[in-house]
């Protein structure tokens, strides 16, 4: 399969903006709802739960922003998939949860797995050229 | 020349093991879902028909072809750009019927949004992985290898896979 590499950029952006169109909105909502962001962290036995709200916070609203327009696009989207991993163990351990969040849950945190997964093939390429990285011209920085 | 700058040109162990990991992460939610869809055949077509979706069991063996077939292809990384890029076709038309949150009681709205918006994610993830390819720890990164030879001959460094 040949792409072009117009094909290639456009996929690679819509990709990025449907990423960080989960993060950026919910992001958004963890400010104006901060006090109960904290309870349902608290809720869910997370130590610190003001700060892990402010961590939850920069990510889904900074760095996702960032993964949108392309900046530091490997480090970011790995950050960002460590993050949803994160989650996934921290909130949806539907191992042992009650029966009647059981699927739910599991859906969640297959789903979170699912969507590092496709992070970490941005971690691994980039995000194409139409981003900040390509337009600053310079190679990104190696990574290990 | 020069066209697919990013396809498998720079790699390193690290890039390849993080698209492999990527890869399974995607594939370890498809592949026992549809496994459960074709073990649980007739409770799948049961769920489809509820949604109202016409045919359910051809859109049953649909679903099971799509996250189970696609799902293994999707792992071994053969053919692998056209694969996620069947799949996010898959996941864009199951998601508004199966997740339509502005359809749905209240009791059920957040937790339906919270999928329609992961499924998109899920989708962003594969358009990416369709618009750079699996990496050469796959099938398709084997086969390219064995013919680099011939590319380098023809002078033809595009995609071949």
């Amino acid at each position: 399969m040949t792409l072009s590499p117009a094909t290639q950029n456009l996929f690679a952006l819509v990709g990025r903006a449907l990423i960080a169109l989960l993060f950026i909105p919910s992001g958004i909502g963890k400010i104006t709802g901060f006090d109960g962001t904290v309870r349902y962290i608290t809720a869910a036995n997370l130590p610190m739960p003001e700060v892990a709200a402010a961590i939850g916070i920069f990510v889904e609203v900074v760095l996702a922003l960032l993964l949108l327009v392309g900046w530091q696009t490997r480090w970011v989207a790995l950050a960002i998939a460590v993050y949803c991993i994160v989650l996934a163990f921290g909130f949806h351990h539907y191992w042992d949860m009650p029966a009647a969040q059981l699927v739910a849950q599991k859906f969640n945190f297959y789903k979170n797995l699912a969507i590092a997964g496709g992070l970490l093939s941005i971690a691994a390429w980039g995000a194409g050229a139409w981003s900040v990285d390509s337009m600053r011209a310079r190679p990104q920085p190696a990574m290990v | 020349m020069g066209t697919n700058t990013y396809l498998c040109t720079d790699t390193t162990p690290s890039r390849e093991a993080l698209v492999l990991l990527g890869r399974a992460l995607m594939a370890y939610l498809f592949i026992p879902s549809g496994w459960a869809k074709l073990v649980g055949f007739s409770g799948t077509a049961a769920y489809i028909a509820s949604q109202g979706v016409p045919l359910p069991e051809v859109a049953a063996a649909i679903a099971v072809a799509g996250e189970l077939g696609l799902g293994l292809l999707l792992l071994l990384g053969w053919r692998t750009r056209w694969v996620a890029l069947g799949l996010a076709a898959f996941i864009a038309v199951i998601t508004p019927i199966f997740h339509g949150y502005w359809n749905v009681p209240d009791a059920q709205r957040m937790m339906q949004k919270i999928n329609f918006d992961k499924n998109l994610a899920i989708m962003g993830g594969l358009l990416a992985l369709s618009a750079f390819g699996p990496g050469r720890w796959s099938v398709d990164g084997m086969r390219r290898a064995a013919n680099s030879a011939e590319d380098a001959q023809s002078g033809d460094r595009g995609a071949r896979v």
